[in-house]
């Protein structure tokens, strides 16, 4: 087409819209004169205006990113810190060779605190439990049977254990100083893709397979004991602890609302339920496989940004761990992965038999799936590369 | 232009998943269903591109116009920028020429896929 009549129906499709549609045919048989040709393409290019609107409106990017998997909203989480205020502020004091910086928050066991370890003069983080964290002799000398079994574990995503206090003025132990946020914090109203999801969550594996190789249980996998420091690295708090919390505490509480099963208290358990195995929930003994169940919950409440198994009451939430079949993630997020949703269905089989039996099975189904994906992620970042290029050259 | 280059890439590994239908460790993704949902009339990757090349003959600032803000994903004024024209050209070119890339694709309607 001649650039002079190109302009000419440019000019003509851009006045018709400024008309009513029911107008533009008399506008255009008026302004063409007997040009049925230049009508005609008029025309049929206005045809198109109306679904052009939508038409490539999201960026290809965009479009991938979402078909990749991701983002995906993660609920917002309303509950509220509890316990703290039942704490003496630590901050100030010296304790054995510690000396007490700066409060850092609260979370897991008790509340954590920065630390100057003034023998070897390195900062440390110190996690104060409540004086009845054991309640009896036999309590005591599982924990700390327990805490120097972690404390032996050596591995990138394990937060590492340095020493146990036992005495005045409160138990507590020097564990390894992090920089970052735990999980629980950072998928609160936030946006993971599946990229982050993986990541996190091969690494979690990874660090499960590690502690029971060496027979040590975590029990207590939840978003709040998993932490992401700065670089993104994934540090699994608390190994060994969740023995030690009392059994009573675990047990049904039936006036629990929600918000509070999400709590995370210096008594914990609570905040545990939602995470538990359904063996857990029946009291009974447990293996290895009970971390990859919560790992599982953790899985899905990354991928669908709502719990498994819900419930007004702590009774209820753990009826649905022990009878529901939770909602195929997929259903609640359309975008997931197939294999995605079958790696956390597989995970969350009642039935320890039939679940994952060991974490490094976990971590290669979902290495696999990272690296099915880790193709389009090129693709992704070539997009964001190019973004910045172009703006720079502007 | 970088956009280009990023629509290149793109529609190559459209074309090369095209092609070689891969065995059972194709990603999830399609494209082309992406592009689907979001109303385009049922064509892929491959045949946009195609379009858009064909638009840049007839004129091709709307065809840098859709390049920097479908694939280079730039907002309209990031695009006025680029190309040194106002924001409300840019918005105009977008219009028509999304107009014009619909009725191209219809053109054609079965390229194999």
């Amino acid at each position: 087409m001649e650039p002079e009549r190109w302009r000419r129906v440019e000019r003509l499709y851009h006045a018709a819209l400024e008309l009513e549609p029911g107008k533009r045919a008399a506008f255009l048989a008026g302004a063409c004169g007997g040009d049925a040709a230049l009508k005609s393409e008029v025309e049929s290019l206005l045809a198109e205006a109306e679904a052009a609107d939508s038409f490539l409106e999201a960026p290809a990017r965009q479009q991938l990113m979402e078909a990749v998997g991701g983002p995906v909203r993660v609920l917002e989480d309303s509950a509220r810190r509890a316990g703290d205020s039942t704490v003496e502020n630590m901050s100030g004091q010296s304790i054995s060779h510690y000396r007490v910086l700066e409060r850092l928050g609260s979370g897991g066991m008790g509340v954590v605190y920065k630390a100057e370890d003034t023998r070897l003069g390195r900062t440390v983080a110190l996690k104060f439990l409540p004086h009845d964290y054991a309640e009896d002799e036999a309590a005591r000398k599982r924990f700390k049977l327990e805490a120097r079994a972690a404390s032996a574990l050596n591995h990138p995503n394990i937060c590492v254990i340095h020493d146990i206090h036992e005495g005045e003025p409160r138990p507590f132990i020097a564990m390894e100083l992090l920089e970052g946020k735990t999980l629980r914090e950072r998928i609160q109203g936030r946006l993971l893709d599946t990229d982050a999801l993986l990541a996190a969550v091969i690494q979690l594996a990874d660090a499960l397979a590690a502690a029971h190789e060496k027979g040590i249980v975590h029990r207590d996998i939840k978003p709040a004991n998993i932490f992401i420091t700065a670089r993104g690295q994934v540090k699994v708090l608390d190994f060994g602890l969740a023995k030690i919390a009392p059994r009573e505490a675990a047990a049904a509480r039936p006036t629990d609302a929600p918000t509070e099963a999400m709590l995370t208290s210096p008594g914990m358990a609570m905040g545990t339920t939602a995470y538990m195995s359904p063996e857990q929930a029946q009291g009974e003994d447990l293996d290895a496989r009970t971390d990859l169940f919560s790992a599982g919950v953790v899985l899905y409440e990354m991928a669908t940004g709502r719990l498994p198994f819900q419930g007004k009451t702590t009774a209820a939430i753990m009826g649905a761990i022990l009878h529901e079949a939770p909602t195929p993630p997929s259903r609640l997020n359309p975008k997931l992965a197939p294999e995605l949703d079958r790696i956390i269905q597989k995970a969350l089989e009642k039935d320890r038999d039939v679940r994952y039996q060991h974490a490094s099975e976990l971590r290669g189904d979902l290495k696999r799936l990272q690296r099915d994906t880790q193709n389009e992620l090129v693709l992704l970042a070539a997009f964001a590369a190019c973004r910045l290029y172009a703006i720079g050259l502007s | 232009m970088c956009a280009r280059t990023t629509r290149r890439i793109l529609v190559d590994w459209a074309r090369s998943r095209k092609t070689s239908k891969r065995g059972g460790d194709v990603p999830a993704l399609q494209l082309e269903e992406a592009l689907a949902s979001v109303g385009n009339p049922g064509k892929d990757l491959v045949a946009l591109d195609d379009a858009l090349t064909a638009l840049a003959v007839v004129d091709p600032r709307k065809s840098q116009v859709v390049e920097m803000r479908f694939f280079g994903g730039l907002s309209a004024r990031e695009t006025a920028a680029v190309l040194k024209v106002s924001e409300e050209t840019v918005l105009r070119d977008w219009k028509l020429a999304k107009s014009w890339l619909r009725r191209e694709l219809k053109k054609e309607p079965s390229r194999g896929a």
